[in-house]
């Protein structure tokens, strides 16, 4: 599989299947990157565009195509699905995740869905899949015996294809995570790609952006590092008041200077109206937590300090910590984020345990943010490239769209400036981005972490933090180092030396995405004038989009980077 | 202002002028719910920061011409400014937005002013309006030091609630208003006193739909005061 072939077939319903296969010229290896990424839907439309766009750019590049076989069973499965089957409780927060590998059921050879080799673990798991189920979820027991029997029978194949799909990767999860002293970064990053299931997802994303090493041994330790260190932080920057009533009004900052007021102040009216269709934002407890998280790293990080919008960003990590948190405080519930964005952490968290929380969703953030920082340095440089990339590739690959742009004197600045500030958080329903990160941490992953066992990048001067810093053979290897190093010697308590490359891979395939966000709308946005455009575009109609939805986006996505990336 | 008149647009193209406004003021002052309240006349509880700039039109009659204002809402926070300065270009006016509540957010409306006044070669119509009025009990800018600030700056001034919608379509109205006096003032085509039929003037106006007022070196004083409500 070193080269990747990949063809894709839609199915139309259950008759005669049409097969269409992209052939393209082109030599970059996708597949040593990425081995076995992609289950992908394409419509005839985006084959004709992308034939098109390869033929009239005329790249000599890309021929080696085609990886993954594709059948969508046109979602019928998931009306059929019996009643009785409901949720399966280890599965993603909603039924998409399972229509998902229902409709696009990979049939062919791909390695991560077909093993012909079940590695040792993953057998031991697969035998032992009821004691498991019992373990990590009491609920699961009888849904499972039912998923057994249908197993028996023949009657409902594509229902039992299904749940074996499910398993499989679910065994492959734990064999990853579980099944080695050593968790191999490249497996964790191949298979996330795909969606990471809720109850591995906080500890996925953990590791995916090196947050904790590879070397299980070390978690613990670096955990207990880490929130001492977060702990420590905060209460050299915050005061509590003796009244704990745990509202923002009730901390206070210790550096009282005109800058850290502002600060302090520009958080706090920001996170009145950060997700304020969700509950969870709304209780005190979270909002005091975000605040801590915010304000801490806008005081660490005065180069760019607190920026509009990397409130949104930090929910992500806060919410997908969570998990862990709720799975503990109720063991008899499955998770799902129905409950957890309904219910005060609070009722279920201890103060340690916010803390914890806290600590693993700040530094987890500090790491993803310090590899896109030049989106939020002074003149945000790394959003205006960002934009004309987007700019670049419309003109491109859509020529009619970026003239009626041109001729409406639209300019992408007006609309796609929050999407690359925000990474399309604005843009789409937070659970579709929490689906959408685990694509992007896994994409990003290799920029953030070193390869499997080497860890780096944090030099934390006077909190006893002894993080590795960039070996000198990942800084050779990354061509741009993006260095930025605080020494003010004022400022003592919050210096952060690090060095690191820009994360140009996430930002690449954001863009990507942003292209293929704004093409599904191409046809509409052609007949509208400049208001229509814009207004349409500030409020794209994307609110009952659900984890499919995101799955196609980043999947045409990546057809996209693939097609265009080098030409 | 009797002969203001407003509706929503039927046709995208169907006005006469085209006037791009632009609004600015801190953070948090209520710049997009001032605007949410008067192109839909809504008040959205959950609305987000804005990030850049957002945009939104609002279709006005006056003398029986049809002015679109194209309003760019731009973000509050210091960070944005190099971004948003971006849009003041081509501005016939700016409304700079503070909260009565907040003395800070007042006392930034001089640094707003200087930022406009350095971006803009023209001179513009400006407003001042002290939002968030239903806080009565929370007041910390006090209306007459408001007005003075305004006066001496030559600023229209208006104290305004998005939330409970009291005079946000009258602030912007008066600004309307005033670029569109100004305009004819400037071209010499009509005096302020005439509101009769404008067809004989239409032609020069139609042929395009944007206005500038490229070549303006006079400044709206006319009004300067007029919108004093408090």
């Amino acid at each position: 599989m070193d080269i990747t072939r990949l063809t894709l077939k839609k199915t139309m319903s259950s008759s005669g299947s049409s097969t269409s296969s992209i052939n393209q010229k082109s030599h970059h290896n996708i597949s040593k990157e990425q081995p076995h990424r992609t289950f992908s839907l394409m419509t005839q439309n985006h084959q004709q565009h992308l034939s098109s766009a390869t033929t009239s750019t005329n790249t000599n590049s890309v021929i080696t195509t085609s990886t993954t076989t594709i059948m969508n069973s046109s979602g019928k499965q998931k009306k059929n699905k019996p009643a009785k089957f409901g949720k399966s409780s280890y599965l993603d927060d909603n039924d998409d995740w399972i229509a998902n590998v229902g409709e696009y059921t990979i049939e062919n050879e791909d390695k991560f869905f077909i093993s012909p080799s079940v590695s040792k673990a993953e057998s031991e798991f697969l035998s032992n899949k009821q004691s498991f189920e019992l373990e990590t979820d009491a609920r699961q027991g009888d849904n499972g015996n039912e998923i057994r029997d249908q197993d028996n029978s023949d009657e409902d194949s594509a229902l039992t294809l299904k749940q074996k799909t499910e398993n499989r990767i679910l065994a492959q999860y734990e064999t990853i995570l579980y099944g080695s002293k050593n968790i191999k970064l490249n497996e964790l990053r191949d298979i996330s790609w795909q969606g990471i299931p809720l109850q591995y997802k906080s500890v996925a994303w953990k590791l995916l952006l090196g947050y904790l090493p590879p070397n299980v041994k070390r978690h613990e330790l670096i955990l207990k590092q880490k929130r001492q260190s977060y702990k420590n932080g905060i209460e050299q920057s915050i005061k509590m008041n003796k009244r704990s009533d745990n509202t923002i009004e009730n901390m206070e900052i210790m550096q009282l200077n005109e800058n850290n007021k502002q600060t302090w102040h520009q958080i706090d009216i920001d996170l009145k109206r950060t997700h304020p269709d969700i509950p969870l934002y709304q209780f005190s407890s979270v909002k005091r937590s975000l605040q801590r998280i915010l304000y801490y790293w806008a005081i660490r990080r005065p180069t760019t300090g607190y920026v509009q919008g990397i409130n949104d960003i930090c929910t992500t990590f806060y919410q997908v910590f969570l998990l862990d948190y709720y799975k503990k405080g109720h063991k008899d519930k499955k998770l799902d984020w129905d409950d957890i964005e309904k219910t005060d952490p609070e009722e279920y968290m201890s103060q340690e345990d916010f803390n914890s929380l806290e600590s693993d969703a700040f530094w987890c953030f500090d790491r993803f943010l310090e590899s896109i920082m030049d989106n939020y340095v002074h003149g945000q440089p790394g959003i205006l490239r960002q934009v004309s990339k987007l700019e670049q590739l419309c003109k491109r690959i859509d020529p009619a769209l970026h003239a009626h742009f041109v001729n409406e004197q639209v300019e992408f600045f007006q609309f796609a400036f929050r999407w690359m500030n925000c990474l399309l958080m604005r843009e789409i329903p937070m659970r579709g981005v929490l689906r959408m990160w685990d694509t992007y941490l896994a994409e990003s992953s290799s920029d953030i972490t070193s390869n499997d066992g080497e860890e780096l990048d944090f030099v934390i001067n006077n909190e006893g933090d002894s993080d590795k810093p960039l070996s000198p053979s990942m800084a050779l290897r990354n061509n741009s180092i993006l260095r930025s190093d605080y020494t003010s010697k004022n400022n003592q308590s919050s210096i952060i030396t690090s060095k690191k490359s820009s994360n140009t891979k996430l930002n690449d395939f954001h863009v990507y995405v942003c292209w293929a966000f704004l093409e599904k709308w191409a046809t509409t946005l052609e007949n509208m004038d400049f208001t229509g455009i814009i207004m349409f575009l500030q409020s794209c109609p994307t609110t009952s989009w659900k984890n499919l939805n995101i799955e196609i986006l980043l999947s045409e996505a990546y057809l996209w980077q693939c097609h265009f990336k080098d030409s | 202002m009797s002969e203001e008149n407003t509706e929503s647009a039927q046709y995208d193209y169907d006005y006469d002028y085209l006037f791009k406004l632009v609004l600015i003021g801190d953070s948090g002052v209520g710049k997009s719910n001032l605007l949410t309240r008067y192109s839909g006349n809504e008040f959205q509880v959950n609305s987000k920061s804005t990030i850049g700039v957002e945009f939104a039109t609002k279709i006005v009659k006056i003398d029986g011409k049809v002015i679109k204002a194209q309003i760019w809402d731009t973000a509050g926070q210091e960070r944005y400014r190099a971004i948003t300065k971006a849009y003041y270009r081509g501005a016939l006016g700016a409304l700079i937005v503070y909260d009565i509540t907040k003395t800070k957010s007042y006392e930034n409306c001089n640094d707003w002013l200087n930022i406009l006044n350095s971006n803009l070669d023209n001179d513009i119509v400006i407003g001042m309006i002290g939002n968030k009025k239903d806080l009565q009990h929370q007041r910390a800018v006090p209306v007459e030091e408001a007005q003075e600030f305004a006066r001496n700056n030559q600023l229209l001034f208006t104290e305004t609630s998005a939330l409970s919608n009291e005079n946000v379509e009258r602030a912007f109205d008066e600004l309307i208003n005033a670029i569109y006096q100004n305009l004819k003032q400037q071209t010499g085509m009509d005096s302020l006193n005439n509101f009769a039929n404008t067809n004989n003037t239409n032609t020069e106006y139609s042929s395009t739909n944007t206005v500038s007022l490229a070549n303006s070196k006079k400044k709206e004083k006319s009004s300067s005061s007029s919108g004093d409500c408090c």
